[in-house]
């Protein structure tokens, strides 16, 4: 059964304006800690690995998705992955065009369970899945332990 | 009534703190393992899973009950998040006890979690739009001034002082100094609490609970596997919830009529006639002090009106004739809502399994009442345990 829509405006309707006002300082974690600081630091990716099972995972978790035993155990992985899917994006997410097209990545790693997304610094006509990318980090000095400490990935 | 029987098995509780460096997912984590592990359980054998917390809007994560999956190891698993505001922390275990007594599985990991630390400046934020858009939240109204209004017409109705609601938060306080996972205990007086800081007359800033972050998590087993894992079971006996409208305008502020149904329908379940006598321990929800004594008699413990005499009188103290809150409830462990139940439902469980440390009450009880309340004074939801 349909309905009809008996008013075509929206203003038409009475209506109060109103907002959550609220805003959120999301906390890192403690893996989440120990991944940005690397980042920060060394300006390397790092893996958690699972000691009962061996899962490695990234990003790094204080806990093993398979086995649920206790991670303490990270691992260095670099900074080179390979390119799992990609897409060109036109529209932000209020529905603006870009000026210029963004072009977005899953990377993952070999061995590793999980990937991470972000920005492609490659021609498109360059792009195919499975070729071998690298993150291309700011300068030690610029980087302040959060995502966009990597500014893409690129071509290796 | 053709239910199987439900035990509880295994615990687990987070501390309760204002600010965790953990994550949801790695406080439901951390909730879960210690309860596998005090049930001898691996996560293969968990079955299924419930998950309890309160609105997305405190974390700051729309799709809450996915993104903690993870920690509450969901993943891959029959999984599913339920919610009734602040009433969740006892409707969680009642949730998965329908899982367990229907025989869909023996075996269901109950989680619950909730980080407030999140949301800034505060969450009373986010609290604003629980509030009617038209009609009530022009006036910017906070979860105080509403419980203000009950706490006063509730004082009113039996010609309660100050002094006879305060006595609530120095019970409670104290007793949380014995809890590990305490967040606010304090061996406060009751000139403290009646001398600080006034937000909303007739509340104090010591008589309310605090924001929190934590998590809790129980095992739940059917009667075969229980009997196999633990010669210390705990049974729920009898479950209860039930709602009243969002207009809570309309509603007698003095008496919960909702956690009286709730409470009735638990009751019933758990063959319990006379909850006053049969009652040896309970943890009303208290994330005010006067909501300890307005659930007491929503659950029938106590005549309308009593509660507060029954505390002057050391009634309701851990060596009392019925102890309430001897885990030092939400006003001393601390609130992080959907935790906050569950952890007042395991303090039950240590309760019977006289596995309470230096909280332990006299007298080895065997009948326990939990109950949580919530959302806009209109939920009631309540556990029996038994052992
Ligand atoms: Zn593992």
């Amino acid at each position: 059964m349909s309905f009809k829509e008996s008013i075509q405006l929206n203003m038409e309707l009475s209506y109060f304006e109103g907002q959550i006002p609220v805003n959120y300082q999301y906390t890192l974690g403690v893996a989440g800690t120990k991944f940005f600081e690397a980042l920060k630091q060394k300006g390397e990716f790092i893996a958690s690995v699972c000691s009962h099972c061996g899962l490695k995972t990234i990003y790094p978790l204080i806990y093993c998705e398979e086995c649920f035993n206790p991670i303490d155990t990270y691992l260095s992985i670099g900074l080179e992955g390979e390119l799992y899917s990609f897409t060109t994006c036109y529209l932000d997410y209020q529905g603006n065009r870009y000026d210029k097209p963004h072009v977005l990545g899953l990377i993952r790693f070999k061995g590793i369970k999980g990937g991470i997304i972000h920005r492609l610094n490659i021609d498109e006509k360059d792009l195919k899945l499975g070729m071998k990318v690298k993150a291309k980090l700011k300068p030690s000095k610029e980087r302040t332990g959060t995502i966009d400490d990597i500014m893409y990935f690129e071509k290796v | 009534m053709g239910f199987r029987k439900v035990a509880i098995v295994g615990a687990g509780i987070t501390k309760f703190v204002r600010r965790a460096q953990e994550t949801g997912p790695e406080m439901s984590y951390l909730a879960s393992k210690t309860a596998l592990d005090q049930a001898g359980l691996k996560l293969k054998d968990v079955e299924m899973i419930t998950l309890g917390s309160a609105p997305d809007a405190f974390d700051g994560v729309h799709m809450k009950g996915e993104y903690l999956l993870s920690g509450a190891g969901g993943n891959n698993k029959p999984y599913i998040r339920n919610f009734v505001g602040g009433g969740t922390g006892v409707f969680a275990p009642i949730h998965g006890w329908m899982h367990v007594a229907s025989g869909a599985c023996d075996v269901c990991l109950v989680v619950c979690s909730e980080k407030m630390s999140s949301c800034h400046p505060h969450p009373q934020g986010a609290f604003l739009t629980i509030f009617d858009h038209t009609t009530e939240q022009p006036l910017k109204p906070t979860l105080i001034w509403i419980f203000a209004l009950e706490m006063r017409r509730y004082m009113e109705t039996y010609g309660l002082s100050k002094a006879d609601i305060a006595r609530v938060a120095v019970k409670n306080k104290n007793n949380a100094l014995d809890h590990p996972s305490a967040q606010v205990a304090e061996a406060v007086t009751l000139d403290d609490v009646l001398n600080s800081e006034v937000l909303a007359e007739p509340v104090h800033r010591l008589d309310i609970s605090p924001a929190s972050d934590g998590a809790a998590a129980v095992v739940l087993a059917s009667e075969e596997v229980a009997k196999r894992l633990t010669d210390k079971p705990v049974w729920i006996d009898g479950v209860g919830w039930n709602l009243d409208t969002a207009y809570w305008a309309t509603k007698d502020l003095y008496y919960p009529r909702y956690v009286e149904k709730a409470a009735r329908m638990a009751y019933e379940m758990a063959g319990i006639t006379e909850p006053h006598k049969e009652i040896q321990v309970a943890e009303p929800y208290d994330p005010f002090d006067y909501k300890e004594l307005h659930h007491m008699e929503g659950l029938l413990l106590c005549e309308r009106g009593e509660a507060a005499r029954l505390t002057a009188e050391g009634f309701t103290a851990r060596t009392g004739n019925l102890p309430t809150c001897p885990s030092g409830g939400a006003l001393g462990v601390g609130n992080p809502i959907a935790a906050t139940g569950l952890m007042k439902v395991i303090e039950i469980f240590l309760q019977l399994r006289e596995e309470a440390g230096k909280r332990q009450i006299p007298g080895k009880p065997r009948v326990g009442v939990a109950q949580a309340w919530g959302d806009l004074m209109q939920v009631g939801t309540v556990i029996v345990l038994r052992r």
